[in-house]
């Protein structure tokens, strides 16, 4: 059995509905745009599919040495589809997750979070170094309990997909089912935001079911809007230092870094380690000066 | 299909520009001072000094920290 690329066959539907959701704020939808920004974001999603080409041969032969030592013989059907498609969801929350609390890999999905700017083009701003992270490896354990390499990649690419939408300003909320079981664009604002309220919350791809059952979930706060991008914002719009920015600083805390323990946390503790304005720190701070108020 | 891309990121941008997305607002004092507070939290500023053109301010905190203020496109950055 083949299975498409649904990600490839969905190209020209994101860009039809990047221009749909342009005219509409310019018509009066909520939402923002601003040319250099999505210059920015777009030829950042070109760059990581140029590295998906360099790269995906590696990770597919990678998945297929992962898959001889499999435990289970799944076969390829609509029932092992979407049994795939939520652990598989599952796994990318474990990714994400980890993405943002593990230096090594946020240096890789920052760039996702350094626009200020939340729309449909910020769904196509995306890393060119994921490999390099093994953001891949997450997905070996579906692998090993059994699902054929050609599910797994369609199920990656469902996933993807889904994400696209989410990046919007220009839908509020969904029918209330709809907001406890699926990652929103809601739910999905509140995870781009730097708001110390909202930092490091909502990890989940389609379900934000996750999030709820392990303890990161935030709602989004009608009276406290999100302010978009990261911490300390970057301060260029070349594609070249956003995908890179991140690795530098690495690069540079390691080459100041005094002993093991500060060259480890250099690289694998939280984002924010050295500076202490980790997530964990800028919220507790927040909790003692703003909470108590509320 | 690279040049298929390339055609498309082009036409989006141009477009983003047409449609008037393009904007580089003024800086005022209350936009600088709260663009600090919310990039560098316990910044508490109590001084803030514009530039002649409203493009840049540099901000001081009570604790006598610096900050400056830019534009990067139509937003800001702090430093």
């Amino acid at each position: 059995m083949t299975l498409p690329d649904p990600v490839s066959m969905a190209t020209p539907a994101f860009i039809a509905l990047v221009i749909v959701e342009m005219v509409a704020i310019r018509f009066g939808a909520r939402g923002d745009y601003d040319w250099r920004d999505s210059f920015t974001s777009l030829v950042m999603g070109f760059g990581s599919t140029m590295a998906a080409v360099v790269f995906g041969g590696t990770i597919v032969a990678a998945y297929a040495a992962t898959a001889r030592w499999h435990v289970f013989a799944i076969p390829v059907t609509w029932w092992a589809g979407i049994l795939c498609f939520v652990l598989d969801d599952l796994a990318y929350y474990a990714f994400h997750r980890s993405a943002h609390r593990v230096r090594w890999f946020w240096a890789s999905h920052v760039i996702h979070h350094s626009s200020q700017h939340y729309n449909l083009t910020t769904a196509l701003r995306q890393t060119w170094t994921g490999f390099w992270s093994l953001s891949f490896a997450f997905r070996l354990p579906l692998l090993l309990i059994g699902f054929d390499v050609r599910l797994v990649l369609f199920v990656a690419g469902i996933n993807l997909i889904y994400q696209f939408w989410v990046h919007t300003e220009a839908v509020r909320r969904l029918p209330a089912p709809l907001e406890w079981l699926l990652n929103t664009p809601s739910h999905h604002r509140v995870h781009h935001g730097s708001n110390p309220r909202y930092l490091d919350r909502n990890y989940g791809g389609v379900l934000i079911v996750w999030d709820r059952l392990f303890g990161t979930f935030e709602p989004e706060a009608d009276a406290e809007p999100v302010r978009y991008g990261l911490v300390h914002n970057i301060a260029s719009f070349n594609p070249l230092v956003t995908a890179t920015h991140e690795w530098v600083a690495i690069a540079r805390d390691l080459a100041a870094a005094r002993g093991w323990r500060a060259r480890w946390m250099a690289v694998a503790g939280p984002p924010g380690w050295r500076e202490g304005s980790t997530a964990d720190a800028i919220r507790a701070a927040w909790m003692t000066r703003i909470a108590p108020a509320e | 299909m690279i040049w298929t891309s390339i055609f498309g990121i082009l036409t989006l941008v141009l477009l983003a520009r047409a449609l008037g997305f393009a904007r580089t607002p003024p800086l005022d004092e209350a936009t600088a001072r709260t663009a600090v507070e919310h990039a560098m939290p316990g910044f508490a500023p109590v001084k803030c000094i514009l530039d002649a053109t409203s493009r840049t301010a540099e901000v001081t905190a009570r604790d006598g920290r610096i900050a400056t203020v830019r534009p990067h496109g139509d937003r800001w950055v702090v430093r």
